[in-house]
């Protein structure tokens, strides 16, 4: 294991902008907490019901199959639904699960023209419609970037938003290690911009990349990923910075050592290469692109520092010598 | 040379580098450590193209692309693993993780950096052994020289670099040879660690393999044959002519009368029922395919109300197309509920569903709506309906129209066939026409599996051990199932059919302790074991411990409901003298719910042994509580007659009789029905009571 520390957590004092960040993302995860369970639970019930998948299954199948030379679906989604067509229930429940995250049949299911089983599917319609009235209430699709409301505000209000606490821990662990070490050694105005403009770019590529789903973008990892490839970039020439690493449990085998910045961007880029070139555009899940887009930010930003488009204030002047030492 | 340094390696001091500063094996694992931290960030990069394919594939069941993927995954991360150990040495002198611990890699024999070959070879070797998920690394830990197998192929070695890290080392002792008890503890480690990694890999994979392989099973088929759908639909279509099991309609047809014989599960038929649905055909068989398939299988999750509206929704989906209500669909749905569905009764329990119980009248009603022309699922219902009204004499009229119609679709269909010869031989038996229902079971051969020759067979006989007690003739059906066990003692594994041919055995007359004794060694349970030791006392005379045996057997609480309970109760019946011994079985009955399979047979001989032992009065309570559950055939009303008449209640007796002779009418009067009963009802009943009414004349007295 090896896990970045740079100068560690610093004081609020040290860093304020990113303590101030940090609160606002757990403010609003606070202040969300009880409506986002209260929904997911509601829409948990829906989804776990094996009958409304099975149906939602075998409907997206039908949709897929008549929507023929149009060619708007995968050839995943197509051989899918043909196995379903054919009495498949495993390729059912795979489309069912898949057909929330389409942008296609969210959009056009509640008033297509269904043949098929049409008893299970005027049940089907009064959950689906119920599915559509909690994702409107859901502050993930409130604050997130999705199909549902994709505004120039949620490109700002995503990277506030978390729908799960993990999510949240790790992200807010990051954003202190580099954006307080940032703010110290840059100054607050480049650990701001870099954070936002990083969110924003992530949002962006996202949208051109992956293209806006049904499944809410929400998270500061884009603007995170931002801060930790400035730092790989920036300092990878510059000097080493420090990490902690554990390799045995035996004595001289873990503790701290000064690094090669490009280490960063080998443990955060990476994953999220793999992720995009992994993933399938149908599955969703972790927005790859947006950590990319992000990074990409990181690395203009270094490129502007070096360039002296963007000037740094360290706020290393601000705080005592001691405070500092690694 | 390179083989003799990887085999003769067993005396340290031959080697020629056993005094070097080797690498400490602990450094070298931590070396590892910090390689994996910098290489599997890059194998997952080499990964993600190929587990895209292979996810896809494999949601697909696109074998041949999910098989190719994997295989490019697995070499692709070889090829980068050999890349990776082999481009690090030959740049930097040694790989991330070992640079990083101060290790350095040397051609052994000249103490140099190693050539780009030396380091090629090596780092095949090291991929090679990572194969084996790196187990063959520990061999630094018991080699005497510290050199891992991919280090003697290649020559090379690992030593620590004088360095800041190496300084405190360079002072002290180079790395010695292991231990005894190190390389002991090493072997041992990489032994269990290898055994370990191969049983969780199997017991892991194991259930993952089965699953693919069931999976890959049904694709081939679906790609072969027309879907996922149910291959005993198909079957049965195969042997019929002119029917194709790639026609929606035809399937659907096939699995309603499949469903209705029982040959078919709710599941399967809601599947096809989907299948047809979906792609618009068939529809209001489909829907009535779909509300019959929840009828029988319910929803776990769903409450019985919305069980059974979902099932009224399919139900006037299935009639909303026809107005008049007289298509198949229609017909069929107000036979499903005439007939008071025995299934909801068990799945919906409820007040609601017990509205809808079995009314003749309404019966009558929708039978009189079918056809020449209806379908032949709608004539199998018909035919289900009748036998569980207990009606034989119209079911035997409903075969015979089923297998002299033109219902293509039963025509050839085995199981349909099968399910009609069991059919006409239990409306046989019920009819009284038991001994052409017995010439009919010997005569199937092979028109019905044996395993449901011998089911019939053992029914038959539990019937007529019942009514006859053992009384059993040589044309019995029990003849016929003691000959099938005679000839395959394997069906002996059955326990009902084990237990129903012990009770058989207890009457063969004659039959000696020993031979009892050897029977009961084969029996597979210890109820069946320890019914047959009491049959067995009394072989030998010991009737008051068989008696108290046969009592514990039947008090027995592990036994209640057991296969054995109604042997033993019926046992003891049997062997009873007075009121007293037969208590028991009494309270048995007593305690049997009234939907209990097995609760007519021991009513049917407990009225015929209260008869046998005068008690009249007895028995005519009990024959009246099995009339009053709809249990009315014909020994039992032969019976009642013996019991009412006993009992002085002569009005009920002549019911009775008049009863009998209308049943005997009815037959008479079915033109279609082939075979006859030779003695008529009535005449039986006169001969019994007359002989039963001789005082002295009882029946029972036990062997």
């Amino acid at each position: 294991m090896i896990f970045p520390i740079l100068r560690g957590l610093l004081t609020p004092k040290m860093a304020p902008l990113t303590y101030l960040f940090l609160f606002l993302n757990l403010l609003v995860f606070v202040v969300t907490a009880d409506q986002v369970d209260d929904v997911n639970d509601k829409m948990d019930q829906i989804l776990t019901d094996s009958r409304f998948m099975e149906t939602q299954g075998s409907a997206f199948a039908y949709m897929i199959h008549h929507s023929g030379k149009l060619k708007i679906f995968s050839p995943m989604l197509v051989n899918l639904a043909e196995n379903a067509r054919k009495g498949d229930s495993q390729s059912k429940r795979a489309l069912a699960s898949l057909a929330i995250r389409n942008n296609d049949f969210m959009e056009k299911a509640e008033n297509y023209k269904f043949g098929g089983d049409t008893v299970a599917l005027g049940d089907w319609k009064k959950n689906f419609h119920h599915i559509l009235e909690l994702e409107e209430s859901h502050p993930s699709y409130q604050w997130g970037l999705s199909r549902l409301r994709p505004g120039w505000m949620q490109y700002v209000t995503y990277q506030f938003s978390h729908g799960e606490f993990m999510h949240l821990f790790w992200n807010m662990v990051f954003l202190v290690i580099f954006g307080s070490f940032i703010e110290v050694e840059l100054g607050s105005s480049i650990f701001a911009l870099t954070l936002i403009g990083g969110g924003l770019l992530g949002g962006i590529s996202y949208a051109f990349l992956s293209g806006i789903s049904s499944s809410p973008l929400v998270g500061a990892s884009a603007g995170v990923s931002a801060l930790m490839a400035l730092v790989g970039f920036h300092w990878m020439k510059k000097e080493k910075v420090r990490f902690f690493y554990w390799l045995l449990p035996l004595r001289g085998y873990f503790g701290f050592a000064k690094l090669s910045s490009g280490l960063v961007l080998l443990i955060s880029m990476l994953p999220d290469l793999s992720g995009t070139l992994g993933a399938s555009a149908d599955f969703g899940a972790v927005a790859y692109t947006a950590h990319m887009g992000g990074a990409l930010m990181g690395l203009l930003m270094s490129f502007m520092i070096r360039r002296g488009i963007v000037v740094t204030e360290p706020r290393q002047a601000m705080v005592t010598a001691k405070s500092l030492r690694p | 040379m390179v083989l003799e340094d990887v085999f003769h390696y067993s005396n340290p001091k031959k080697s020629p580098h056993h005094d070097e500063i080797m690498a400490s094996p602990i450094d070298r694992l931590a070396a590892q450590v910090a390689d994996l931290i910098v290489f599997l960030p890059l194998l997952a990069l080499v990964f993600a193209p190929f587990s895209r394919i292979a996810k896809e594939a494999n949601l697909t069941g696109d074998e041949a692309t999910y098989h190719a993927a994997m295989a490019g995954a697995m070499m692709s991360g070889y090829l980068s693993l050999v890349l990776y150990q082999w481009l690090t040495v030959v740049v930097w002198g040694g790989t991330p993780g070992k640079l990083a611990l101060g290790l350095q890699l040397q051609s052994a024999l000249r103490r140099d950096n190693p050539t780009s070959g030396e380091a090629f070879v090596r780092a095949l070797a090291f991929a090679s052994e990572a194969v084996f998920l790196g187990i063959p690394w520990l061999a630094v830990f018991t080699h005497p020289t510290r050199r891992t197998m991919h280090d003697r192929i290649a020559e090379t070695q690992v030593v620590a670099k004088s360095g800041k890290r190496h300084e405190k080392n360079s002072k002290k002792i180079p790395v010695q040879p292991p231990t005894i008890a190190e390389r002991s503890l090493a072997r041992g480690f990489q032994a269990a660690l290898s055994v370990s990694l191969v049983t969780v890999a199997i017991l892991a994979m194991k259930p993952q393999w089965e699953s693919e392989q069931s999976r890959d099973r049904r694709l081939a088929h679906a790609r072969e044959t027309e879907g996922f759908l149910c291959s005993e639909v198909r079957e049965e279509l195969d042997t019929v002519p002119g029917r194709s099991s790639k026609v929606a309609e035809d399937r659907l047809r096939m699995a309603l009368s499949l469903f209705v014989t029982g040959d078919l599960t709710g599941d399967c038929l809601d599947s096809e029922a989907e299948f047809a649905l979906w792609r618009n055909q068939s529809r209001p068989q489909a829907y009535l395919a779909k509300g019959l398939a929840i009828l029988t299988d319910g929803d776990a999750k769903s409450s019985l109300s919305q069980v059974r509206k979902r099932v009224e929704s399919y139900f006037a989906k299935a009639c909303s197309e026809d107005s008049s209500g007289s298509s198949d669909e229609c017909v069929m749905i107000d036979l499903v509920n005439s007939r008071g569905q025995q299934n909801a009764k068990d799945n919906l329990a409820d007040g609601e569903a017990q509205t809808s119980v079995r009314s003749s009248a309404n019966l009558d009603q929708v039978l009189a709506r079918i056809t020449p022309q209806s379908a032949s699922y709608l004539r199998l219902q018909a035919l289900r309906s009748l036998i569980e009204a207990h009606d034989s004499v119209r079911a035997l009229e409903v075969i015979d129209t089923i297998e002299s119609g033109s219902h293509s679709v039963v025509e050839g269909s085995r199981k349909i066939g099968e399910y009609l010869t069991q059919a006409r031989i239990k409306a046989l038996w019920e009819s009284g026409a038991k001994t052409e229902a017995r010439q009919a079971l010997t005569a199937v051969q092979d028109a019905i599996e044996p395993s449901e020759k011998l089911e019939l067979a053992r029914n038959l006989c539990s019937a007529e051990i019942s009514a006859q007690g053992c009384q059993i003739d040589k044309a019995s059906v029990c003849r016929i199932l003691s000959r099938s066990i005679e000839h395959s003692e394997s069906w002996l594994m059955n326990p009902e059919v084990a237990a129903v041919y012990a009770h058989v055995q207890s009457c063969v007359s004659g039959i000696g302790a020993e031979k009892l004794r050897r029977l009961r060694e084969k029996m597979p349970s210890e109820e069946g074991r320890e019914y047959l030791e009491a049959v067995a006392l009394f072989a030998e005379g010991q009737r008051i411990k068989a008696i108290a045996s046969l009592k514990s057997q039947i008090e027995s609480p592990t036994l209640v409901h057991g296969t054995f309970h109604l042997e033993a109760a019926r046992e003891l019946t049997e062997r009873a003298q007075t009121r007293s011994e037969l208590q028991p079985a009494l309270a048995t009955f007593a305690q049997m719910d009234v939907n209990e399979e097995s609760r007519p047979l021991l009513g049917l001989s407990l009225v015929r042994k209260l008869n046998g032992l005068k008690r009249f009065e007895d028995a005519f309570k009990v024959a009246l509580q099995l009339n009053h559950t709809g249990q009315n055939d014909q020994d039992l009303l032969k019976q009642m007659v013996i019991a009412a008449e006993g009992a002085g209640h002569h009005k009920m007796a002549s019911g009775l009789m008049e009863t009998l002779a209308v049943r005997k009418a009815e037959r008479d009067d079915s033109e279609d029905l082939p075979l006859r009963e030779p003695a008529s009802a009535e005449e039986e009943v006169g001969k019994a009571v007359n002989k039963l009414l001789v005082p002295g004349n009882v029946e029972g007295e036990g062997p």
